[in-house]
């Protein structure tokens, strides 16, 4: 059952990228302006010169280290404060209104006081961390607001060790929240980072091939390297979907 | 030999539930509290399983000994199978060959062989109070509570409930503390029931001794029947 619901999900998919593709040739041949709308197949041209650029690499590979050091920062830092304001009534009250300040604080406020205290290439680190810090710390903290104290009980009266309770009761019933903020903040994370290399201008980074794109009218280029931090978007989520599907087998 | 309690003293935000209180658990027997709902049943199990502390009183020596509890509700771990959730309680106790044995056994004995790799998401609640039966055999307790585990199921569960409890004790008479407010589960399981009062401390209003083996009991609809009545007429 479950591999035919997949299945007829991909066409759709399938369908509904077509009909994208369609309606972008269309309304690109409408607009007859390759600077304002570049066509479809001078994108992917575009998108293949990208690629095959000797700094494209590098380019993608410095983008994703950052991407990865704000989230993996945000991981840990999250997890810990998250804990905390879980188990600890008091700390989590006092918390609270820094993660809500937080996550109000608009994105471009967060990259331009960032520009103001680091180097170009820790800026999009900074942005990327800021804004999945609350999304894992909040996630972990309900995730722990939700354990079943009725279970803690049971291990108690089985004399189950304290190490034991944690790794078989509390782990678990943190985990499916906890991968649902990992899944959520790596997306945010990672357009925070494209956003924070716009202004920012690291040598080697995807936002900055964008802006500098856009300097040049290079509307095509501009569509490739959004293409491309889509497509790494997508992968992604796909990998950490399959990490869950793994680990929360349980599920379903 | 029986386990004494005596003059327990419980309260609770100035509202005495025990005063006195005394009562003995006999081993190797179904030891039955039945009462209405609201007279601390729950709150004596607690005490007795040291999920909470008597204000007052002598527990002789139930402080040392290991308990196992059929609850309520199943209260498995979601995230662990039917063999996972009896083996969790077995870890530390034994090697992997006996914990292997012993889990395997108790699953067969509640009739979940071909479940036995099944998430509790995909067992139906009966299938569920079963393994949380077989867990509490399964571990190697001197004292087996049981709170109102039927509670809630419908008749023929209730039962096929009853039948694979009294047959896991058949095997391994357990000393076990029973509480309900279902005269019939009384009738069925107790070997001794204690019929609490509905006051104000907490009193005994009456003790019942059945002899006859549950299996028996169980086949015999017409002897519960008598045995019900009885209860009943103390119950109130």
């Amino acid at each position: 059952m479950r591999t035919s619901t997949t299945r007829s999900e991909k066409y759709y998919i399938l369908i509904s990228l077509i009909l994208l593709l369609a309606l972008w040739k269309i309304i690109s041949l409408i607009i007859d302006a390759d600077i304002i709308l570049p066509s479809p197949e001078n994108t992917f041209i575009s998108f293949y010169n990208l690629v095959i650029t000797r700094d494209f690499s590098r380019i993608l590979l410095f983008s994703l280290i950052r991407g990865f050091l704000g989230f993996m920062i945000s991981f840990f830092l999250g997890i810990t404060f998250g804990f905390l304001s879980g188990t600890n009534k008091y700390f989590g009250k006092l918390f609270e209104p820094f993660l809500i300040i937080i996550r109000s604080t608009p994105i471009m406020s967060i990259i331009l006081i960032a520009l103001i205290w680091f180097r170009a290439t820790n800026v999009p680190v900074f942005a990327s961390f800021l804004v999945s810090f609350p999304i894992i710390c909040m996630n972990v903290t309900e995730g722990i607001k939700n354990i079943d104290v009725n279970l803690i009980q049971m291990a108690q009266v089985y004399n189950i060790n304290k190490i034991r309770v944690f790794k078989e009761i509390y782990f678990p019933s943190i985990l499916p929240f906890l991968l649902a903020g990992i899944s959520t903040a790596a997306g945010i994370g990672w357009k925070a980072v494209i956003a924070a290399e716009v202004l920012s201008q690291p040598e080697y980074a995807l936002g900055t091939s964008m802006q500098v794109s856009r300097i040049y009218l290079d509307t095509e280029s501009v569509f490739a390297w959004t293409i491309i931090a889509i497509l790494i978007s997508f992968l992604s989520e796909r990998v950490i979907r399959k990490f869950e599907k793994s680990i929360v087998k349980w599920k379903g | 030999m029986a386990l004494r309690i005596k003059n327990l003293k419980k309260s609770f935000h100035g509202l005495t539930i025990f005063e006195n209180f005394d009562i003995e658990i006999n081993e190797k027997e179904i030891n039955c509290i039945l009462g209405p709902s609201g007279v601390g049943k729950t709150t004596l199990l607690n005490i007795l399983s040291g999920i909470i502390d008597a204000d007052k009183g002598q527990l002789s020596d139930l402080k040392e000994k290991t308990i196992s509890y059929i609850f309520q509700e199943p209260r498995l771990l979601a995230w662990k199978t039917v063999y996972g959730n009896i083996s969790f309680v077995l870890k530390n106790l034994y090697n992997r060959q006996e914990i292997e044995n012993i889990t395997n056994k108790y699953i067969s004995i509640v009739g979940l062989k071909n479940f036995k790799d099944y998430y509790p998401d995909k067992l139906s609640g009966g299938m569920k109070q079963r393994v949380s039966i077989a867990r509490a055999f399964a571990y190697p307790s001197d004292i087996l509570i049981m709170d109102e585990p039927f509670k809630s199921l419908d008749f023929k569960l209730k039962k096929s409930l009853i039948v694979s409890f009294v047959k896991l004790w058949e095997i391994d008479k357990r000393t076990v503390m029973f509480v309900t407010h279902d005269v019939e589960e009384a009738a069925l399981l107790g070997n001794v029931i204690y019929i609490l009062k509905d006051s104000q401390p907490t009193e005994i209003e009456k003790v019942v001794h059945i002899n006859a083996r549950q299996i028996d009991r169980i086949l015999n609809p017409q002897k519960t029947a008598k045995t019900k009545k009885t209860l009943l007429k103390y119950l109130k």
